[in-house]
């Protein structure tokens, strides 16, 4: 296995789209880890730590970019975060202990797109937009279309994850990335992506996406509608949290069954509602 | 304070929190682990593990794997058989009880039967090299029915766990004492329960692995292990390696952490020993955690079925039931955890009649073994849920309840109506148990709980209080050897059988030495686990070193000193009473220069060519070495109360508060025994509410991952709030109980106290642990519609067991 560390986008590009068995590698949290279990043999490993435009977090104009090489840490400690995406910045400081928050980036988790994971949701909460670069150019995929499914997302094979762009507004919005987890620093058994604004008691503005649920993000545009515009009284809620329910899909394992977590949806709704009001 | 500190009077180490001697290395990293052996030439071996929980093995073909680049070897069964005296693995403890003879094999032969189990082992030159290898290596496997549950093992209609047997009953006993049909017939109440209890693994932050390097010129085998029981490892390979003991050195390096599995001999440690001798290099495996969670020994599942008598004012008549423990597919140690489970039941209560029937199972899984507590909290657990349900039923207070039958302090030494696994009596030793719970119950104040119970619940909040208390055999026998010596350098060195895996040993032998002799711990080198040091040793287990090796400790250090005083009286020519001991010297109390050091006194008394020794009645050396016998076990008791919280929205389950009373004798050293007990609440804590080890309908193990299989973490510690009270223990000089284990015996039974509590206004029944989430939330939301009998969550019913119709039989036929 060889192991490159470009110092350019194009030249990255170059080498992932001349071989298939190339791979890009982040923080390596997880893609070590699954290289030590022989789940994958790439021919090559990419380095991205030393391409300089992937990293770092920078506000222009009605976004927020926030380069793919962006550690956990690095998002969870960044307070620009505010508003529509402070949820993206409460998910970053819920994801594992300090020592994968140091070394996870966020390119790596939404590549990776296990569907436990804290980032999917966040960014589909938050309408975040994921910018793709390949040899041809740059491609703009919003959240909600990036997550196909269990490991599986929409960027080809010869491309990389260059940015994720979390747009400013509503200014006025607020975040929660409510995570229900066994224990500290486990992955979410269910966890809440909500962005709500309320102006005089009702709401102007609320999407909410629930992670762990299924194979992507559980977001439905009909429940961001019903909340809404409504007052958020609890039997809206409960409507709202019914409808999340219905469309989970989730999978037994040992965080709890499927039907488990299914049913915690609702409550576990109120509860996020009830901390962002 | 017993009589030998007083005898020293101007000497405080034990009793005081004196730093551990084992610091400095761990702090700094230079203390050395199995794994920081860097041996000249050293080889890697990776092991080739059945995928299977029960298949033949038809065919194993090793060509491809032994060309694979940097492979020196590839060994199956038949390979090593030659060199074996045995294929199998004599490694547990005897007992009547056994119906079926289940020794491990040093690898599999044509039979696999849990899945991890060894069945070929390659070496190389790295360990990449021998993990790749391993892949390589093609095992022709035939599938057969698998056990996976041992409540259907004993069917009738089960398949067996081995090919060769007709059934899985690998053992069946029973305790009995009292008249219990007289005291169901007469009771005011009885009733019968169910539990589930389920332990994982142990999980030291070490997993196993071993370095043996054999010396062609002296035919000497050194097997460096990450064990809790060198001399046992020893026995075992001399034996299958046709070796005499001389040429056979074990040592234990440092040990991250055993709890109880690293406390038997393995097939790795044998095939690793074997293999340097057949390659003349030193080989190294180091296990990695998934490979732990396949091979290393475990506790998980056991099903009680028990009903309990009391007179109206709870006064306790008798108890019987029944207790069916999965064994795992061999026997690796023995009966002695279902046979301490069943002992820990009666043992803080007064109960005059009890009988219990004892069910071991095989099951196609990897062996059950003690992990620290080995069986106890199970036992504490069924008891004191037993009491809360009679309290419930009868109400009165659950802490009322057990203070009424709790024995009494006027009661000690108070001999039960059981024997231990040794054939020994049960003498509870000494304690106030009833003055113990009085104590958490104010520390915890239990009195005011319902009020702020009830506050709590106004704001939709669901706490709850609960109550365990224990009383732990420890200081299991029969000896543990300790030489004591001081060198012709001045230096006192101590040696023992005891085995130190993080308990702080070295310390405590350290500080009982330093009592005699005075001076600072610090100055003492301790060596454990090393059967060179010392042929005679058990080693680690059962809260035994304490007790067992500070016994012998203490004896020999006061030997050291009585020959010194002897030795300086003679020379000093002052009298023996006139005579004071500081660790470096001895000396005249009244005139401190007419003094004596340690290394002039060593030297006088190894003597000179030619000349007499100075004292002719004493041998030469200032050395002594003691095995002091001790058959009773000394009893630990302890009274822990857990308050928690219970999301009803999802089941999960916050501890709030926490705090035990403990009673472990006097304790040598305070630091010490609270890191102990706070350990063995952690561990607690995680058979209460996260460690499942979990296998699917195939007995494939589902958990393998620390992602999958919870740990507590530092995080998930609760305030806890530790008070000592000390009983001298009258069974042995220094008055101490051990305390490596209590900490995880009354935790799951409090927390799970304490759940039930909080969901009483769900009529929540809880029977089993560990809690997930999950099943809280199940019962939180089916709560209006059960009835009030519905079976709780792994009931199980003892079925009717005829014990005689389970032949004796063995794997070899004999
Ligand atoms: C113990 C542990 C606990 C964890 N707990 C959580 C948790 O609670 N919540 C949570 O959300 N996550 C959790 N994670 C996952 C963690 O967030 C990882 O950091 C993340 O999934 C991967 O990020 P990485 O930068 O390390 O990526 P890597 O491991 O380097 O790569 C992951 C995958 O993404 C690909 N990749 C990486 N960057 C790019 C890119 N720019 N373009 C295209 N492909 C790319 C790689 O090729 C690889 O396939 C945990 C991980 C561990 C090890």
């Amino acid at each position: 296995m060889k192991y490159i560390e470009p110092a350019s986008l194009p030249e990255a590009l170059e080498i992932l789209s001349a071989d298939d068995e190339a791979r890009c590698l982040a923080g390596g949290a997880t893609l070590v880890a699954m290289l030590n279990a022989d789940l994958v043999e790439p021919s090559t490993l990419i380095g991205l730590r030393r391409i300089d435009e992937l990293a770092g977090i920078s506000v222009s104009g009605d976004h927020i970019r926030i380069g793919a090489t962006t550690t956990h840490a690095q998002i969870a400690g960044d307070d620009r975060l505010t508003g529509n995406a402070a949820v993206v910045r409460d998910a970053a400081r819920q994801i594992a202990h300090s020592a994968i928050r140091n070394m996870g980036t966020i390119g790596g988790a939404v590549c990776h797109a296990d569907p436990n994971a804290d980032f999917p949701g966040a960014l589909v909460a938050a309408n975040a937009v994921l910018e793709a670069a390949g040899q041809s150019g740059r491609r703009q995929i919003p959240a909600d279309e990036f997550f196909l499914d269990y490991l599986e997302t929409s960027l080809e094979e010869d491309e990389i994850l260059s940015a994720v762009m979390v747009p400013v507004e509503p200014v006025g919005a607020r975040g929660r990335h409510l995570k229900f987890s066994r224990t500290h620093g486990d992955y979410a058994t269910i966890s809440i992506s909500l962005v709500l604004a309320i102006n005089s008691g009702a709401c102007s503005h609320a999407r909410v996406a629930v992670g762990s649920a299924g194979p992507a993000p559980v977001h439905l545009a009909e429940v961001d509608a019903l909340l809404t515009g409504s007052d958020l009284s609890g039997e809206t809620i409960k409507q709202a949290g019914q409808k999340l329910m219905e469309a989970a899909d989730p999978v037994d394992d040992v965080r709890g069954s499927a039907e488990y977590r299914r049913m915690i949806i609702p409550g576990l709704l109120q509860r996020a509602v009830d901390e962002l009001r | 304070m017993p009589q030998s500190s007083q005898e020293t009077p101007n000497n405080s180490y034990p009793g005081a929190p004196v730093r551990r001697l084992e610091d400095y290395g761990l702090l700094t990293g230079s203390a050395h682990f199995v794994d920081d052996l860097q041996l000249p030439g050293t080889l890697c071996a990776a092991f080739v593990r059945s995928p299977y929980a029960h298949a033949l093995v038809n065919r194993t073909n090793t060509e491809e794997a032994a060309k694979a680049p940097g492979v020196v070897a590839v060994h199956t069964l038949p390979d090593l058989q030659p060199r074996l005296t045995d294929t199998r693995m004599a490694t547990g403890l005897p007992s009547r009880s056994l119906r079926l003879d289940v020794k491990p094999g040093v690898l599999a032969g044509d039979e696999v039967v849990y899945a991890g189990e060894p069945v070929a082992v390659v070496i190389a030159r790295s360990r990449y090299a021998a993990e790749d290898a391993a892949d390589l290596v093609e095992v022709d496997y035939e599938p057969l029915d698998v056990v996976a549950d041992c409540r259907s093992a004993l069917h009738t209609d089960s398949s067996a766990v081995h090919r060769k047997l007709s059934h899985n009953m690998a053992a069946a006993f029973e305790f009995d004492y009292g008249n219990t049909e007289d005291a169901f017939r007469d009771a005011d109440l009885a009733f019968r329960e169910s539990f589930h209890l389920h332990r994982g693994g142990a999980h030291s932050i070490e997993c196993r692995g071993a370095v043996a390097r054999h010396d062609p010129a002296t035919d000497h085998l050194t097997l460096w292990t990450s064990t809790q029981r060198p001399h046992g490892i020893k026995r075992v390979i001399c034996d299958l390696l046709g070796r005499n003991d001389d040429s056979v050195r074990v040592i234990a390096p440092q040990v991250g952490g055993g709890f109880g599995p690293k406390l038997v001999c393995y097939p790795e440690e044998v095939v690793i020993a074997l293999c340097a001798t057949i390659l003349q290099r030193p080989v190294k495996w180091i296990q990695d955690r998934y490979e732990y969670f396949l091979s290393t020994t475990q506790e998980r599942d056991q099903y009680w079925d028990v009903e309990i008598a009391l007179d109206s004012d709870a006064t306790i008549r008798g108890m019987r039931g029944a207790l069916l423990h999965d064994h795992g597919a061999y026997t690796a140690r023995g009966l002695n955890v279902p046979y301490a489970s069943g002992i820990t039941l009666p043992l803080a209560y007064n109960i005059p009649a009890y009988h219990l029937d004892v069910y071991v199972a095989l099951t196609n899984k990897v062996p059950v073994t003690p992990v620290r507590g080995a069986g106890q909290p199970q036992g504490v657990f069924v008891m004191e849920r037993l009491l809360d349900r009679a309290a419930g039923k009868l109400s009165i207070d659950r802490a009322e309840v057990r203070r009424r039958n709790l024995v009494r302090k006027e009661q000690m030494p108070c001999r039960k109506s059981l024997r231990l696994r040794g054939d020994t009596e049960v003498i509870l030793d000494s304690g106030d148990y009833p003055a113990t719970q009085e104590l958490a119950l104010k520390h915890a104040g239990w009195d005011s709980f319902r009020e702020r119970q009830q506050s709590a619940l106004e704001q939709g909040r669901y706490i709850g209080i609960g109550l365990a208390n224990f009383v732990e055999g420890t200081g299991r026998g029969p000896y543990e050897t300790v030489t004591v010596r001081i060198n012709a350098s001045g230096n006192v060195a101590v040696a023992s059988g005891a085995t130190a895996m993080g308990q702080s040993t070295q310390t405590m032998l350290a500080q009982i030495v330093a009592e005699q002799l005075g001076g600072d711990p610090s100055r003492i080198g301790v060596t454990c686990g090393d059967t060179d040091a010392t042929p005679l040793g058990f080693g680690g287990f059962n809260s035994r070193q304490t007790v067992i090796a500070g016994a012998s400790a203490h004896a020999a250090a006061r030997a050291v000193k009585a020959k010194a005083f002897k030795l300086a009286s003679r020379l000093l020519e002052a009298a023996e009473h006139d005579l004071e001991i500081d660790g470096r010297a001895v000396f005249v109390k009244d005139a401190p220069d007419r003094r004596l050091t340690f290394a002039e006194l060593a030297r006088a008394a190894s003597g000179l060519p030619g000349f007499k020794l100075p004292v002719a009645d004493m041998g030469p050396g200032l050395e002594a070495t003691e095995s002091v016998i001790i058959d009773d076990m000394v009893y630990a008791n302890g009274s822990a109360v857990a308050e928690v919280e219970v999301d009803i929205d999802t089941g999960r389950v916050t501890v709030l508060r926490f705090l035990v009373v403990h009673d472990c004798g006097r304790r040598l050293n305070p630091v010490i025994v609270d890191g102990q007990v706070l350990g063995g609440i952690a561990h607690g804590i995680g058979n209460a509410l996260f460690e499942w080890m979990g296998f699917d309908e195939d007995a494939q193990p589902v958990t393998t991952t620390f992602a999958d299989y919870l740990l507590v973490a530092a995080d998930n510690m609760p305030e806890v709030r530790l008070f000592h009270l000390e009983s001298d223990s009258p069974f042995n000089a220094l008055g101490v109980k051990g305390v490596g284990e209590s900490g995880c015996l009354p935790t799951p039974a409090a927390i799970v106290s304490a759940i039930e509590d909080a969901l009483a206004p769900f009529g929540a029944k809880l029977n089993q642990a560990p809690l997930t989430p999950a099943v809280l939330w199940e019962l939180i939301r089916s709560a209006p519609d059960s009835a009030p009998d519905t079976a709780p969550p792994g009931h199980w019913r003892a079925p009717d067991i005829d014990k005689d119709a389970y032949r004796q039989e063995s794997l070899d036929g004999r």
